[in-house]
């Protein structure tokens, strides 16, 4: 008969011991992999933050023209990038990728310049005094042909302020202030629709959606369009890049985010709500209420071969932020105003035109112009400002395109999405 | 169960005293090594500090653009468990290269660089 075995004290103890021992490994385990958890999310948001911090070294690089380059951030050999900045109209358009270990992170912004609002208005030196009319209101320091500004009366409004210019009183310089010339050069290749280094043309699918905001790719996809063309019911966020060889028109079913938008002439239907910058040769004509988020910009580039003056003209309650500049250099058609600001209509940043603006609406920023000009059922009035109203910006730092600036500071302006990947081996 | 059906406890035999020794030491060094080995973990794990440590710089960082980083050091009950060392330097016109480095006790739990704008 088999005797069954007695337990004693000493199996007891060994059983306790035996558990004890594996609740401790099981602690040590579970730290361990605490600690592997807590180093990969340091990984992550560390890649995260190179990515950006590339995106700023990226502003100041001087070989940025040159396609993707692999930078060492702090010289350590541990934070490495890669940076690719595209011009992207009056932006740069800057894509770094970062890693650290086996974590990988993507960004796309947009660069912009610094612009000064010190001095509001700025005409040429051959425009003639200054004609301050109806409601018209200047805050901030002004640069007209001999510090001559007057009090106005114009369709039956005279001024109806006390002080003519809230600000001091230059005379305007013997050249007119000129566009930044990398700038200069990019309008006009924006809007003679000259063809971009990496674009490759793109087709959406039925629902008209594209999302391009954590693309990382160095290449920029466009959406080609033939003859007249009305764009409605698409959902894009860019970078990309729209272009019509003929009329092109928006209307308010559209949602477009950082776009660059080409044609001859481009319509924006009332009530939009769009970030772009829009670029034509003929004329681009913003209908009433629609708004132009930061940052934005509308530019012509007026064809020499033309006849017919190009202009851009804010509707009535528009809103911009951005830059709106027209490039006019020849001699027809200045009466004709390259620029008309509506009653109402809003613009936050940088106006420029080497011709004539007629300005009825609040201009919030720096506004450097050949001369203003008042056109009427019965006449046009050069040297005139009616109901218009100058001040300076009103949005944190002057941040934009940098139009007139020479200074070399400069900052990102938008963000796109961040995008987080595992490195492959 | 006893004779009459009723519960009875019997005692743990041990066979001699030297195996209720034994068997106490095992348990009382197992406890120990438990015990000891419960806190060591607790000290040496570096895992949540460093997480912490890098939401401070984010604090930091995010209070640098404000002027008042000095004050949100000396206000944050959190900054007090470490030492902090913070050095700037200019990388280009508008853009600073900043380091930030954290300890606790001689340990070093972070060390950190970006690229922002501003100025020293």
């Amino acid at each position: 008969m088999h005797k069954r075995l007695k337990a004693s004290a000493l199996f007891y103890a060994t059983t306790v011991s035996l558990l004890i021992g594996l609740v401790m490994g099981s602690m040590i385990l579970l730290t361990h992999f605490r600690n592997i958890r807590s180093q990969e999310w340091i990984a992550h948001e560390r890649a995260a933050s190179n990515a950006r911090s590339a995106a700023y070294f990226a502003l100041h690089n001087s070989d940025r023209e040159l396609g993707s380059i692999h930078v060492d951030l702090f010289q350590n050999g541990s934070d490495s990038a890669t940076i690719n900045v595209i011009p992207w109209g009056g932006l740069d358009l800057i894509k770094t990728r970062a890693w650290i270990a086996d974590q990988e992170a993507s960004i796309t912004a947009f660069g912009g310049f610094l612009f000064d609002d010190q001095v509001v208005l700025d005409l040429a030196r051959k425009a003639g005094p200054l004609h301050m009319c109806g409601d018209a209101r200047i805050h901030g320091d002004v640069r007209v042909p001999l510090s001559d500004v007057r009090r106005g009366y114009i369709e039956g409004k005279p001024f109806t302020g006390e002080k003519l210019v809230n600000g001091q009183l230059f005379r305007s310089e013997d050249q007119n202030r000129s566009l930044r010339k990398d700038l200069e050069s990019r309008l006009q290749q924006n809007c003679t629709r000259t063809h971009l280094e990496g674009e490759y043309p793109i087709e959406l699918p039925e629902d008209h959606r594209y999302d391009n905001l954590g693309g990382s790719s160095p290449t920029l996809p466009v959406l080609q369009f033939h003859g007249r063309t009305h764009l409605e019911g698409y959902d894009l966020k860019g970078p990309i890049l729209i272009r019509c060889d003929d009329s092109l028109s928006i209307d308010a079913t559209n949602q477009m985010e950082m776009v660059i938008i080409q044609a001859p002439f481009i319509t924006i239907d009332p009530g939009t709500r769009l970030t772009a910058q829009l670029f034509s040769t003929q004329g681009i004509h913003l209908s009433e209420d629609v708004q132009l988020l930061f940052p934005s910009m509308l530019a012509v580039w007026r064809d020499e071969h033309l006849a017919a003056p190009a202009f851009i003209r804010v509707g009535e309650n528009a809103h911009v932020q951005g830059a709106v500049i027209a490039v006019d250099r020849s001699t027809r058609g200045r009466s004709q105003g390259n620029i008309l600001i509506g009653s109402g209509a809003l613009v936050q940043g940088e106006v420029y035109t080497d011709g004539s603006i007629q300005h009825q609406g609040h201009i919030r920023g720096t506004t450097t112009a050949g001369e203003l000009i008042l056109r009427t059922s019965a006449s046009v009035y050069q040297g005139h400002l009616l109901d218009g109203t100058i001040q300076r910006y009103d949005l944190g730092s002057q941040w934009g395109f940098g139009c007139m600036t020479h200074s070399e500071e400069r900052n990102i302006l938008q963000w796109g999405r961040m995008v987080h990947a595992r490195r492959r081996s | 169960m006893g004779k009459n059906g009723s519960r009875q406890t019997k005692k743990l035999k041990a066979a001699t005293l030297l195996e209720s020794v034994i068997a106490m030491s095992m348990m009382a060094a197992a406890l120990s090594f438990a015990v000891g080995l419960h806190f060591r973990i607790l000290h040496s794990d570096q895992g949540a500090d460093k997480v912490q440590a890098w939401a401070l710089t984010e604090e930091l960082l995010a209070h640098r653009s404000t002027g008042s980083w000095v004050e949100q050091i000396e206000r944050n009950e959190d900054f007090k468990h470490f030492e902090i060392q913070i050095n700037e330097e200019v990388h280009s016109p508008g853009l600073i290269d900043i380091s930030i480095v954290i300890h606790k006790g001689k340990a070093l739990l972070l060390e950190r660089r970006c690229i922002i704008p501003g100025s020293p």
